[in-house]
């Protein structure tokens, strides 16, 4: 998982994950059936983020590192400790946990909430109310702190379980997509936040398919699909193995079967029915010749984005399996 | 802290709290200015008192559990028996004052003295003790709210029979002798003694057993919580 230039908050070898072992039912998130075998290591200082498509694996991989659940396989060492029943609730201590849907006590207000969860991680009232009332405040949640939790929206309810995450300053921090449902802003703030903690020498893992979040606030990033990780490096480095042409999402609507003619100079990247990603060296400037030749073939277009790569190419060069086309206006 | 937001949470819930008191106070009073004959209107009120304990127990921590919010405030690193034993007393708390209403009715409805209102205010908390600790242990076999009714109901009903509440046992069997101390025996005296039947209750043994119970509760709070916590397995 990238350089680990200290001691590693986070060890991982070959942990392992089966959802249909012993019955078990899937979870809400539909993932994988298994995940693993993964070897995972994470220093402190680090954000390092879990990037995939819906069903990779993400989700069920942080509970395994914040010892919601137990693997079935594989050692697990946290904050240099290894996970057992007797050192669980010491090393839970020092993990600051935002789960992918993040209930509240919503009777509460946003601060008692924030100030609950930082005294029952152990800090003093004092400090915890102390810790509540910055955090709160770099999230702009400060003019809602005294509404119960019950109020807020979807956004203001994911910042409230970022800081009652963060309030006690924990030295490892497993957040799953953190940034969803936030205006930009708010995403903004969030991500400084989650620099500022490993700026201070945390380690913080991040599970998200918010690609822009993962270029932003990762340090290093690790690829999953079908629960194994398929590639792990810096962002950049990620990205630039599949070429430096920009990406043109296409979608139209019309009678050809298949993939319509397009120009030589454009390549097809994932095709879906209606919907083509092609690789274009010129950019936008080979938006012209490519419209003609949709046109003449009777394709409608209905949408065109045009950007430059990021992780969803990676993750789609090694996979052959297509995330989401882009959509946008014409 | 988790007593303190159970506490909150209780209080604020402010129409949930108004109808936790007043049906039981409702259905009590319908009993007592009935013709109901005492012996079975005490089994009416014994029975109201266990179950409003145990599902009140169970019910909230499945809801709470199947949320995720248990989960969250486990991972915090919060001791178990901690959670455990804070969330009993606050619920405990609550119970006892939703239910003071339905007791001090009974108390005036059957001319109770002083003496035996306090009798029964003990037993009752005891009691309460005893049911919201079943409740977790209810919770944690329950995947569903219906389930945790279900189970509540069930296990009540049971604990209550073993208590002598629903039959009167042959003088000197083991039955005679064991049941004054099992929880929701003394309550169920208690009671008909507010009801004017001639009985005393036990309550050493009853806040013994009731705090066995909770204690044992908290003992097994690092397994318990630890499944109540877990994903849909």
């Amino acid at each position: 998982m990238g350089p680990v230039t200290r001691e590693p908050a986070v060890e991982a070898k070959g942990i392992a994950y089966d959802h249909a072992r012993r019955g078990r039912r899937r979870d809400r998130e539909a993932g994988p059936g298994r995940i693993g075998p993964i070897d995972f290591a994470v220093s402190a200082g680090m954000v390092v983020g879990l990037v995939g498509p819906n069903g990779a694996g993400k989700s069920t991989l942080l509970r395994l590192l914040a010892t919601l659940i137990e693997p079935d396989a594989g050692e697990l060492r946290l904050l240099g400790e290894p996970v057992s029943t007797g050192s669980r609730t010491r090393v839970r201590r020092r993990i600051g946990w935002v789960p992918d849907a993040a209930p509240h006590f919503g009777r509460l207000t946003g601060r008692e909430n924030t100030v609950l969860f930082g005294r029952a991680a152990g800090l003093p009232a004092a400090d915890a109310a102390a810790a509540a009332e910055r955090l709160l405040a770099r999230l702009g949640l400060a003019a809602d702190a005294d509404r119960p939790a019950r109020e807020y929206s979807f956004g203001m309810s994911r910042k409230l379980a970022l800081a009652e995450a963060l309030v006690h300053a924990p030295p490892l921090a497993v957040l799953d997509e953190p940034t969803i449902g936030l205006d930009p802003a708010s995403r903004d703030a969030a991500i400084t936040l989650v620099r500022e903690r490993a700026a201070a020498g945390a380690a913080v893992i991040i599970a998200t398919n918010d690609v822009a979040a993962a270029d932003a606030a990762c340090d290093h990033v690790a690829l999953l699909h079908h629960g194994r990780v398929i590639a792990a490096g810096r962002p950049d480095e990620l990205v630039a193995a599949t070429g430096d042409a920009d990406r043109i999402d296409i979608v139209w609507q019309g009678e050809v079967v298949g993939v319509p003619r397009l120009p030589a100079a454009i390549e097809v990247v994932i095709s879906a029915p209606n919907h083509l990603r092609v690789r274009a060296a010129a950019g936008a400037a080979a938006l012209p010749e490519l419209c003609r030749a949709l046109l003449e073939q009777g394709c409608a277009i209905r949408s065109i984005v045009v950007r430059r790569p990021d992780l969803r190419d990676a993750f789609e060069a090694l996979t052959g399996a297509g995330w989401e086309p882009e959509t946008g206006a014409v | 802290m988790i007593a303190a937001a159970e506490w909150k949470t209780g209080l604020r819930a402010r129409r949930l709290f108004f109808f936790n008191a007043a049906v039981p106070a409702a259905l009590a009073a319908a009993v007592a200015f009935s013709d109901s004959p005492r012996p079975h209107a005490a089994l009416v009120y014994t029975i109201l008192f266990t179950f409003f304990g145990v599902f009140g127990s169970a019910i909230p921590l499945v809801r709470d559990a199947e949320s995720g919010l248990l989960g969250r405030v486990l991972l915090t690193g919060i001791a178990p028996a901690r959670f455990v034993a804070e969330r009993l007393a606050a619920q405990v708390a609550l119970d006892a004052i939703q239910l003071a209403p339905a007791l001090l009715l009974l108390g005036l409805a059957y001319r109770a003295s002083p003496q035996e209102l306090a009798a029964a205010a003990l037993a009752l908390a005891a009691g309460l003790l005893a049911a919201n600790a079943i409740g977790v242990w209810v919770a944690v076999v329950a995947r569903s709210i219906a389930e945790a009714a279900l189970f509540g109901a069930t296990v009540a009903l049971l604990a209550l029979h073993f208590a002598g509440v629903f039959r009167s046992p042959l003088p000197g069997s083991f039955s005679a002798r064991v049941e004054p101390l099992l929880p929701f025996s003394a309550l169920h005296d208690a009671v008909l003694a507010l009801t004017g039947a001639a009985t005393r209750p036990t309550l050493g043994a009853a806040a013994a057993a009731a705090g066995v119970i909770a204690v044992a509760t908290a003992a097994f709070a690092a397994p318990l919580t630890r499944r109540l916590a877990r994903p849909a397995d």
